[in-house]
């Protein structure tokens, strides 16, 4: 070895002294997380209230609230009111849980979700996807014990089921957004109702309604009945999963077709008109600004098309597809996915 | 297990701040660049952990954020800070031999970033040719070219100093 690479050797070790102390570093490290996590946060709530808009869940927007004895949400009513909303970039993931009844939420022993689903934006924003995940499938709890998704609420409220759903799938949410029916219900009647078909009859055991098989029109006072309905389905949840789905198509057409995602002053008051249902975490001026970007982007469900058990009778998730399709999610390909999957795919 | 970000931090934080002290010569810009490195290897944790090596991973980010001044926020910061930092003379014995090498601790701020970060990667890191192509994002002839370019720089600067 040459005389100047054993000197270089030497001049590098003895210059090792020089680094900083690390514990310091990694509290200034820490701190400048926080301020960037904040920051992403207000770049991307705008397109989340985009994209539950989008859905028609003008829904309650939770963001942290939830972690028992965790810190206070992360304000951001001060920093989103100077700007407007800017346009998010990149895909967007939110996770969406939707219950029928806002006491789900409010009593932990009560706590349970009646839907699990995952909404995908993509880069280009030409589509919104919903990927419905079965209420009753099966999970592994932190401590190894099996559980059903719809009980992680139940065991570690929406932070736990978040966490396992992003276990599962690898997809990192950007916000998770709680929905209960009085929402759709006070959004539907503001909307004037919705047209949406139904492919089998549905019978409501909670109210005795029936809905006959082919197109109607949906009033609010038939939110509930509908989306509750699952006893008298064929696939059971599943069913009312699609359900689900096909409603919100309808109600994301309807406000895509009468203009009123394009216009932030009809939004808002769309979202004064059911303030009941709504509590969003941010000014929600700003936030709806953003929801033009979406325009009228094609509302894609996906769903398992028939239970998949254990040998015990246990429900899985996604036990073929899952890799594939979670992976497609995380890539922001999804559009291919569908195309290979037609089956999985809500007409 | 997966590795978290914790664990990651609380055993490499001190390796990558003395590799950063290496790159840059400079205890504050040294903690500026991992600072902002370790921001955004939070953000990207997932991807960071699936990699083959988080290690590697992570160096190759410092390691880009230091060569790419277009990208970087971080070197803006420090340029545009209020008080520069006075040059840190690093505390020396009374020997001249210390004195001489030195000189090439100062000589290296001279250099090519790139060249800099090979001749880092190469005497302090000790990685093999390969491996240092795969962090600059470059050929192994490239490598081999920018430190014997560099060493050559170096070897000139000592002749003339003496």
């Amino acid at each position: 070895m040459s005389d100047i690479e054993e000197e270089l050797r030497a001049t590098f070790m003895r210059h090792e002294r020089l680094a900083p102390e690390v514990a310091p570093v990694r509290a200034r490290i820490d701190l400048a997380w926080v301020r960037a996590k904040r920051r992403r946060l207000a770049r991307r709530i705008a397109g989340v209230a985009a994209v539950v808009l989008m859905t028609g869940a003008a829904a309650p927007v939770v963001l942290d609230q939830w972690r028992p004895g965790a810190s206070a949400p992360v304000p951001l009513a001060g920093e989103l009111v100077p700007a407007p909303a800017p346009t998010p970039a990149g895909p967007i993931d939110v996770l969406l849980l939707g219950s029928d009844n806002r006491l789900r939420w409010e009593d932990p022993a009560n706590r349970h979700a009646d839907t699990v689903m995952m909404i995908h934006v993509p880069a280009d924003r030409s589509r919104t996807y919903l990927i419905s995940l079965p209420r009753d499938g099966e999970v592994k709890l932190p401590g190894g014990q099996q559980a059903k998704l719809t009980e992680t609420l139940y065991h570690g409220g929406p932070d736990l089921t978040e966490k396992i759903v992003s276990e599962l799938t690898g997809v990192d949410f950007d916000a998770r957004v709680t929905v209960d029916l009085r929402a759709l219900r006070a959004v539907t009647a503001a909307v004037g109702g919705v047209d949406m078909c139904l492919p089998e009859p549905i019978k409501s055991l909670h109210t005795g309604k029936k809905f006959p098989k082919g197109c109607l029109h949906v009033g609010a006072d038939d939110v509930s009945p509908l989306l509750q309905a699952r006893y008298n389905l064929r696939h059971g949840s599943y069913d009312r999963d699609r359900t689900a789905q096909r409603f919100l198509r309808s109600l994301a057409g309807k406000l895509t077709g009468n203009g009123t995602l394009a216009d932030p002053a009809r939004l808002q008051a769309l979202v004064r008109a059911a303030k009941d249902g709504i509590d969003i975490d941010g000014d929600v001026g700003a936030l709806f600004t953003g929801a033009a970007s979406l325009g009228s982007a094609e509302v894609v469900g996906v769903s398992e098309p028939s239970f998949n058990s254990t040998a015990a009778g246990r429900e899985r998730i996604y036990p073929k597809v899952g890799p594939a399709l979670y992976a497609a999610i995380r890539g922001d390909a999804l559009e291919d996915w569908v195309v290979g999957n037609p089956r999985f795919v809500m007409k | 297990m997966p590795v978290t970000y914790e664990e990651f931090a609380d055993s490499r934080l001190g390796a990558l701040l003395r590799y950063a002290v290496m790159l840059t010569g400079d205890l504050h810009t040294a903690q500026d660049l991992v600072q902002d490195t370790m921001v955004r290897v939070q953000l990207n944790w997932r991807r960071v952990a699936g990699s083959d090596s988080p290690d590697g991973y992570v160096r190759k980010m410092l390691t880009n954020q230091f060569i790419d001044l277009r990208r970087g926020s971080w070197l803006r910061r420090v340029l545009l800070r209020a008080e520069p930092d006075p040059v840190r003379a690093v505390p020396s014995d009374h020997a001249d031999e210390t004195a001489e090498r030195d000189r090439v601790w100062g000589m290296l701020a001279k250099l090519p970033r790139q060249q800099r970060a090979a001749l880092v990667l190469r005497y302090y890191e000790d990685l093999p040719d390969g491996d240092i192509a795969e962090v600059l994002g470059c050929a192994v002839g490239t490598v081999r070219s920018s430190i014997s370019r560099a060493l050559a720089t170096l070897r000139a600067d000592l002749v003339e100093a003496r």
